[in-house]
């Protein structure tokens, strides 16, 4: 119980500190005002804005304002829109929310069934093909794989769509594009943690009690395979819900990564705040339960 | 112990010389243009000019000469940012592993920074404070620190139970000397193998930035930027400025990665895979 509680003062820790950086950050970035104010306002026009906006106050007050605001749910109004950011980005989450599982879905289909006859064929053709193809998958630029993609299946055999979100058909591109690299990671832990368990003493016993090879691996190896399999498509979750902006951006797709990086080109300060530190929630929400089920599951590491 | 793989280090070997020796081998200075020759395709198809291997741009740029010279970028960014990530995070791992208090401290800096994946970090900053070369290098290169501290604390409190720390701590040998002289050389190993996975990532890095339009500014020869520029043709059937650039970086990391996958089997017994 204490584990879990201390793990939780560390993920709210960590969430105010990257809450308080992004804030100073933005602070050194210039005088918001001459993104504001249009260029033929009046010196007192000018002023007028900035107090409408609070910043006129010092930098301490405009903090504690934030963080008061920010514990509300509250991280102010986009410069752009003029609507609540957190609203903005809320609109936008399920589109992305889908993309990413579709993605993941994708990753564990093949890359789990990969990983694990690349590991019981070790060192075979095809467990060398399999390792050369993920070392492929995990060095080919996302863009570009989004790109080629568009060029075979958008325009060469016009198959697919390549922008928006409207069928079933738009989800198999931007999927296929941000699974590629999963798969190979996958592939790669799968094949390493399953030789790890392979030569175990349980999986010996198993064998040398004349189980099928069958149930030694998916009944006895695999399931403990999966225990740091669990952690590590937890985390790139983590990832691909703030790391889907180049391929949000690549496929038109109408989630909450193109969102911030519009607001970052027309320099949004409300939304790009917003999306850092809602990145940092889901972050330390993943982290923590990712942490949480592993100490459920593996009671070693609670005691570590 | 697996062979080294003398092929796929030969191909890195070429393409480190070849993006090194840019500006004799490659045929055009890559941002002379020229209107009359836009968009030939690479010289294989009909039309194609022989002294354009690779084919033009949008502004009759030759693409071979611009890949060479973006190889160029790609890898001096990936070199310098690795290593300024090298140069805090390693002396700050081993104080950290050293002394228990500076050693939390640590610690919770780098869960902070990780709590933030290094990409948004690097794109936030330089979205607002402007794209180059020199800049993406520099936030590139800090960003890194955090995963390397972590490691090297982590070897440094291995270490420290050894008999022959406890021996030189029982001489009297003074704390600086036993750390840079007796354990850095110990971890070594950790940090070569974190290089070698760090160096394409940070590649990889630098072109999805370059490609967003905030890595290095426009007038660099970039492949992210060659990419972003050509993905405004693609409907037009124009594949070269495109495809080709992001098959050349895409063998670069490849290579990159093969090297490293060889040195962790070779240096890190323990071959740790997973990353966070």
């Amino acid at each position: 119980m204490r584990y879990f509680v201390v793990r939780f003062l560390q993920m709210v820790f960590a969430v105010w500190a990257v809450a308080t950086l992004v804030f100073l950050f933005l602070q050194l970035t210039g005088d918001p005002m001459e993104l504001l104010a249009p260029e033929d306002m009046t010196e007192a026009q000018v002023e007028e804005l900035r107090k409408a906006y609070g910043l006129d106050q010092p930098i301490h007050v405009q903090y504690l304002v934030y963080m008061k605001n920010l514990l509300r749910g509250d991280l102010g109004v986009s410069w752009t829109s003029g609507e609540p950011a957190l609203a903005l980005l809320a609109q936008r989450f399920p589109a992305t929310l889908k993309l990413v599982l579709v993605a993941l879905g994708i990753a564990i289909l093949f890359g789990l069934p990969a990983g694990v006859w690349a590991a019981v064929r070790a060192d075979s053709l095809v467990d060398r093909t399999l390792r050369f193809l993920s070392v492929v998958g995990i060095s080919a630029p996302t863009f570009w794989i989004g790109i080629m993609l568009i060029l075979i299946f958008s325009v060469t055999l016009g198959w697919l769509p390549s922008a928006g979100a409207h069928s079933w058909k738009h989800y198999i591109l931007p999927g296929v594009t941000l699974s590629f690299y999963r798969i190979a990671l996958f592939l790669r832990m799968i094949r390493s943690t399953m030789l790890d368990v392979l030569s175990q003493d349980y999986v010996r016993t198993a064998r040398a009690k004349g189980l099928s090879e069958r149930v030694v691996i998916y009944k006895h190896a695999l399931r403990n395979a999966l225990i740091p399999f669990v952690t590590l498509v937890g985390l790139q979750f983590g990832h691909l819900m703030a790391g889907a902006v180049v391929t949000e951006w690549i496929f038109a797709w109408p989630g909450m990564n193109r969102l911030a990086l519009n607001a970052l080109f027309t320099e949004d300060r409300p939304v790009i705040l917003a999306f850092v530190v809602l990145t940092a929630v889901i972050f330390a929400a993943v982290n923590f339960v990712v942490d949480v089920l592993y100490g459920l599951i593996d009671p070693r590491v609670r005691y570590a | 112990m697996r062979r080294f793989p003398w092929f796929t280090a030969l191909v890195l070997f070429a393409m480190v010389l070849a993006a090194i020796f840019a500006p004799w081998i490659a045929p055009h200075p890559p941002l002379e243009g020229d209107l009359l020759r836009q968009h030939l395709p690479p010289a294989w198809l009909p039309g194609g000019d022989p002294s354009f291997p690779l084919g033009t741009d949008e502004q009759g740029r030759d693409i071979l000469s611009n890949i060479l010279y973006g190889l160029r970028v790609s890898l001096s960014v990936g070199f310098f940012a690795v290593i300024i990530s090298v140069l805090i995070g390693v002396p700050l791992g081993l104080l950290a592993g050293y002394s228990r208090r500076f050693g939390e401290l640590v610690m919770r800096a780098v869960d902070i920074q990780l709590s933030i994946p290094t990409f948004l970090i690097a794109l936030v900053v330089l979205a607002l404070w402007g794209a180059g070369l020199l800049k993406l290098i520099l936030v590139i290169g800090i960003v890194g620190w955090a995963e390397y501290a972590r490691l090297v604390r982590g070897a440094v409190l291995s270490e420290r139970s050894r008999e022959y720390v406890l021996a030189a701590e029982a001489l009297g040998v003074p704390t600086p000397r036993i750390l840079f002289r007796h354990i850095l050389p110990n971890v070594l190993s950790v940090v070569l193998v974190q290089i070698s996975v760090d160096v394409p990532r940070v590649i990889l890095l630098e072109a999805t930035l370059s490609f967003l339009g905030v890595g290095v500014s426009i007038e660099t020869p970039s492949i992210g930027l060659m990419v972003k520029r050509g993905m405004d043709y693609l409907f037009s059937g124009i594949w070269w400025t495109t495809a080709l650039p992001g098959l050349a970086l895409m063998l670069l990391v490849l290579t990159t990665n093969l090297i490293g996958d060889w040195a962790r089997d070779a240096f890190d017994p323990r071959r740790r895979l997973v990353r966070s």
